[in-house]
């Protein structure tokens, strides 16, 4: 950019912020529709059973009972893969977790819906069922999905790249270890809600969803009506991380009664629901073997993951290729090879959460990184930066590395902590640590299959000055809103209080495919600079045409057009849209993104590549208590290489956000069930996300490699930040004590366990 | 969201009135801050026919404090208890173990005799209707076994408030009233003695009958201190916790009590840790042995997220270094100014 910038780089409010703060924000269960009946699911109590009836007729006699459905409503089958179609709305023939969906009900109000549920007669078969990935990957005799060839595996995976049996011979140290890394929930504060209306055979349903779009394509499907017919609305989100990021049974159920009883009608799911709900983080078991030359220098790399996938596929074939394809960066890596499995078991199904499919990996490898580093006497930041990946080059598995701050993360992260002044200096129960990491900035293939934009942006411009976004994207909480009319605002040349945004509204907004993989502002981002770009080219043009000057010597600045020559009589910007109305009619614009070519040459090779990679650097401060077992984070160094900061205050809240979810997952949260299936933990008290007096200081450092191909510059900064945070702390914890940790999370009886364990001869 | 059964709402303007409409419903239960009650009867834990609001009752929220001891009122919020100057200075361990439940925001909800009234704690109890018909009823409520330890008569749910132990170690005595047959009824009886290491009848409330308030004797020269372990440094409920009051006298304890929490059915008031303490002078050593002393005969089970060997490990661990912190002065002084953003 040869012109400085007016507003990317400062620190711009939120547009949805006063709203959001005063109350007034509409979520999904704050809206209310006349005559509104109230929906509620049955669910399965029973982990893995078939369903050889249900009667439903004493619920639907029950007074104030509208509508009453069960699986045969709507027996199509979904899934936000196309290779893993395996959901129904409602049961058919089977149930596979405790909390499985059954059957649902509308009715007048909550009390009577609820008893309904208690009227609705289910006769269950119940069958053994299996909660142990490794048992799920071999037994044959039980089946969770018939269509499984071998015992319960959905998928499994090997990947081979450069001559890894050449990288290991000729590697003068090598080190395997295994890690598993626990089950996590994304716990938005704002539980799933669907609200359907069904009137002159149009549908309309309002949803707290993540992806509007896939919503819309999976409810034509499943209800057999034409997508045209059907509106998906996103109203404001209270978060959602992965965790409402695909279809989900409220949402059909909602549509269903919806369109039987003739009424609307809204289901919001209980904290417990939430839980089961679920599709969070795969707990992961990993075995991590890397050769290195005596400097430290990587020569080969063999990775094995079994993810223990719960009942359904969801996003899980992504997360098992994820798993292997995200260890090839932040450091070359020239031999590689990846064996994955994902098997069903009987649990609510894991999918997508924050640094979907990278997260256990990188905490497995950053900490076996370390332990080589140790073992060869080398320091951790030091083995890092000679390892460390390089801008433009191509990975082992052919990911394409564009803009690249890694080095400087790394720099920046252990300066902060005064890494080579206090390292392995500390007093015995304190210690500095430091990991790396990087992540996706979008896919850079669809989910499904299509040649289209994965983004598009429509603006208007009219008379009175104001400029409105139409887009797809869905803001659930991350700002995308706000970067859009930052976008659109510093392309055009005016103020973003001039810019509206639409989004999320399928009958209004063009496709955007939806919040996930930190697409967000990459995408969309990029296709609202070219339709702002076409608004300012045609503003400009008319304006160029009336006073007869060339077009290039015209701006846009502070909502004026200054025209060379006309000085004493401004020209605001307003009247400048006025001027190119005049002529063309309504002053629009519209831009699409389609990333580039990225897919590997093999099979597999579409999940991995992106436009752009995001890196990070974390260093962690820790104090240990020897006789507790306690670990406190005292600071977070957090650097991460987003590219370009487009609203500063926003990425350091991302990076904040994501290191606290990191430190949750690192220290207490474990999305855990019992012996029979039943949740540990369905509750925010028992399911534990850090409270605001468990959170460390954390210094948020913005590194920009300005990417040639991001908007402005950007890369993405929400996910790939939650890499590092989990193995920095564990990182420090050997620094502090002594021990390495393998498991996460690391609870205080762990921390002794491990403990006396080293203390023993 | 989940719930509210339905039940008829009574708010009596006094004691009496209060005390009356307990009496005349049977299905009724009073209620105060309501943090505990109202989660339980979302998740069908409780079906009260009425419920006794006890905001509009005066009576119940006095408070006195001077040199001849302490009057609290059940009304009191814990709020008021963590906050009040006179209760951290004489009660510091009560001012603590307020501090320390849930959160903010619940301790200004919460009230002094909620709190000595809560209901115990299990992994297979506080949860929601469809969770327990999965899982299978307990003992506590509905079933017919303990889920916790299958073989077990009885019901080994967590006592989990917070204030009692302190309360205890502070020889509280606790008054409490109720109308029967049409008479007024008070009784008046150390706090140790209201508790019942029984997961369901845990303390020895008549039906009707309702906790009035706490007493104190004077705090001349106690020394007391509360802590306890918790996951997380706000929400939880305890893990363990200890509270310990005591004089320290030429140089010797004195009049030591010492209250160990969650790690039973009931408070432990722990015997054998007071005697080892009583007319000794503090020493690394002797702190030690006594701290070894307090989880003795205790034996938890695993009902909740935590192992029973390192709840007990944490009773041991925070007994002594609360010991070692009472014995000195300045470090006494400093540990309760901090206790509200110290972890334990």
């Amino acid at each position: 950019m040869s012109r400085e910038f007016q507003w990317i780089g400062k620190a711009l409010p939120r547009v949805d912020g006063v709203a959001k703060l005063t109350g007034e924000a509409r979520y999904t269960d704050d809206l209310q529709l006349p005559g509104m009946l109230v929906g509620k699911i049955l669910r399965s109590p029973h982990a893995h059973a078939r369903i050889r009836s249900i009667d439903t007729s004493r619920a639907e006699a029950l007074e104030g009972v509208k509508a009453v459905a069960t699986g045969p409503d709507a027996p199509v089958q979904y899934g936000i893969l196309p290779v893993a179609e395996d959901e129904y709305p409602l049961a058919i023939d089977k149930v596979r977790f405790v909390g499985d969906e059954v059957a649902a009900v509308a009715a007048i109000d909550e009390a009577t819906a609820v008893r309904a549920l208690s009227l609705i007669d289910v006769d269950y078969e119940i069958l053994p069922p299996i909660f142990d990935p490794w048992e799920a990957l071999t037994r044959e005799d039980v089946k969770i999905h018939e269509e499984s060839k071998v015992a319960n595996i959905e998928r499994k995976v090997s990947l081979t790249f450069g001559d890894v049996e050449a990288g290991f011979a000729a590697a003068a140290y090598v080190r395997e270890d295994t890690f598993f890394k626990a089950a996590a929930s994304h716990a938005p504060i704002e539980p799933h809600s669907a609200l359907a209306q069904y009137r002159d055979k149009k549908l309309t349903l309002w949803t707290a969803t993540q992806v509007p779009h896939y919503v819309h394509r999976a409810l034509a499907k499943v209800l057999r009506m034409p997508a045209e017919q059907i509106r998906v609305i996103k109203p404001a989100l209270g978060g959602g991380f992965g965790g409402k990021g695909e279809p989900f049974p409220l949402e059909f159920a909602a549509c269903v009664l919806a369109r039987k009883s003739g009424r609307p009608v809204k289901i919001t799911y209980t904290r417990e629901e939430v839980f089961l709900t679920h599709r969070g983080r795969h707990p992961m078991h990993m075995k991590v073997k890397t050769g290195v030359g005596k400097d430290g220098t990587i020569t080969a790399l063999h990775f094995e993951s079994l993810l223990d996938g719960g009942a359904h596929g969801s996003y899980g074939v992504v997360t098992l290729y994820y798993s292997g394809q995200l260890l090839t960066a932040p450091y070359v890596v020239p031999a590689y090879q990846f064996d994955g499995a994902r098997v069903y078991t009987n649990k609510p199904p894991c999918g997508a959460q924050r640094g979907h499919g990278g997260v256990q990996p990188r905490f497995a490898f950053e900490v076996h990184l370390d332990r080589i580093a140790t073992d060869l006497g080398i320091d951790p930041v030091e083995i890092r930066l000679r390892n460390a990946v390089q801008p433009n080059t191509r990975t082992v598995n052919e990911l394409r590395i564009t803009s690249c701050g890694f080095k400087e993360c790394l720099e920046r992260s252990s300066r902060a902590l005064s890494w080579t002044e206090r390292r392995g200096k500390l007093p015995r129960g304190r210690g500095i640590g430091i990991a790396g990491g990087f992540y996706v900035s979008g896919a850079a293939l669809p989910i499904y299959f299509n040649p289209m934009p994965h983004s598009n942006v429509r603006i208007e411009a009219d008379r009175s000055g104001r400029v409105t976004v139409f887009c797809g994207a869905s803001d659930i909480g991350q700002g995308s809103d706000t970067m859009l009319a930052l976008v659109a605002a510093e392309t055009i040349g005016i103020p973003p209080e001039l810019v509206r945004v639409i989004s999320a509204d399928t009958d209004t907004t063009p496709v955007d495919l939806g919040s996930y993989s930190s697409r967000v502002t990459f995408m969309a981002g990029n296709a609202c600079r070219i339709a702002a770009q076409e608004v300012r080219g045609r503003v400009l043009a008319a304006v160029a045409e009336v006073y007869e000057v060339p077009v290039d010597q015209l701006e846009i600045r502070d909502r004026m057009v200054p025209v060379p020559g006309n000085e004493e009589k401004p020209l605001t910007f307003a009247a400048a849209v006025a001027l190119a109305e005049a002529r063309g009619g309504p002053v629009s614009g519209s831009g699409g993104y389609t990333p580039p070519k990225l897919a590997g040459s093999y099979r597999g090779g579409g999940v991995g590549p992106s436009p752009a990679y995001s890196f990070g650097a974390y260093a962690a401060e820790v104090e240990v208590d020897e006789e507790t077992g306690e670990i406190t984070v005292q600071r977070l160094a957090a650097a991460h290489d987003l590219g370009l900061a487009l609203n500063p205050p926003a990425a350091e809240g991302q990076i904040e956000g994501a290191t606290v979810m990191g430190l949750g997952e690192t220290l207490w949260e474990d999305h855990a069930f019992l012996d029979r299936g039943q949740h540990a933990s369905p509750s925010l008290l028992e399911y534990k996300v850090p409270t605001a007096l468990d959170v460390p200081d954390i210094e948020a450092i913005l590194v920009e490699s300005v990417d040639p191909e991001g908007p402005y510059g950007a890369k993405e900064v929400g996910e790939g930040s939650l890499h590092p945070s989990i193995p920095a702390v564990v990182n420090a914890v050997y620094d502090a004590v002594g021990i390495w940790m393998h498991e996460v999370p690391i609870t205080p009886e762990s921390v002794l366990k491990a403990l006396r364990k080293r203390g023993r001869p | 969201m989940m719930i509210l059964p339905k039940f008829h709402l009574m708010r009596p303007r006094s004691l009496t009135d209060a005390l009356k409409g307990l009496a005349e419903y049977p299905g009724a239960l009073p209620v105060a801050g309501g943090t505990d009650l109202l989660v339980s009867m979302k998740h069908g834990l409780f079906h009260p026919t009425h419920l006794v609001e006890l905001k509009g009752v005066d009576e119940l929220k006095r408070k006195e404090i001077n040199d001849n001891g302490a009057w609290l009122g059940a009304s009191l919020r814990l709020s008021q208890l963590r906050d009040d100057p006179a209760v951290q200075q004489r009660y510091p361990a009560l001012s603590e173990a307020a501090g320390l439940v849930a959160s903010p925001s619940l301790q200004n909800r919460g009230t002094l005799g909620g709190n000595v009234c809560l209901d115990t704690r299990c992994w297979y109890y506080n949860q929601s209707a469809f969770w327990r018909h999965s899982r299978g009823y307990c003992l506590k409520r509905e079933g017919t076994i303990c889920q916790a330890a299958p073989g077990s008569k009885r019901c080994y749910a967590t006592f989990s408030s917070d204030t009692v132990p302190a309360l205890i170690a502070l020889r509280a005595g606790l008054k409490t009233a109720r109308v029967y047959e049409g008479a007024l009824q008070e009784r008046e009886l150390p706090l140790e003695d209201f508790f019942v290491d029984d997961g369901i009848r845990r303390n020895r409330l008549s039906p009707g009958e309702l906790v009035v308030g706490v007493g104190l004797p004077p705090a001349e020269d106690v020394r007391s201190g509360f802590r306890k372990y918790r996951q997380r440094a706000s929400i939880d409920y305890p893990l363990v916790s200890v509270a310990v009051a005591l004089r320290l006298r030429d140089g010797r304890f004195h009049d030591v009590r010492v209250v160990v929490g969650a790690l039973a059915s009931a408070p432990i008031l722990a015997q054998e840790t007071m005697e080892v303490l009583e007319g000794s002078i503090p020493s690394p050593p002797l702190l030690e042995r006594a701290a070894e002393l307090v989880t003795k005969g205790s034996k938890p089970v695993r009902n909740q997220a935590a192992s029973p060997a390192h709840r007990r490990h944490m009773a041991r661990v925070l007994c002594r270094r609360l010991l070692a912190d009472l014995a000195d002065t300045t470090a006494a002084r400093a540990s309760g100014a901090l206790a509200h953003v110290s972890r334990q």
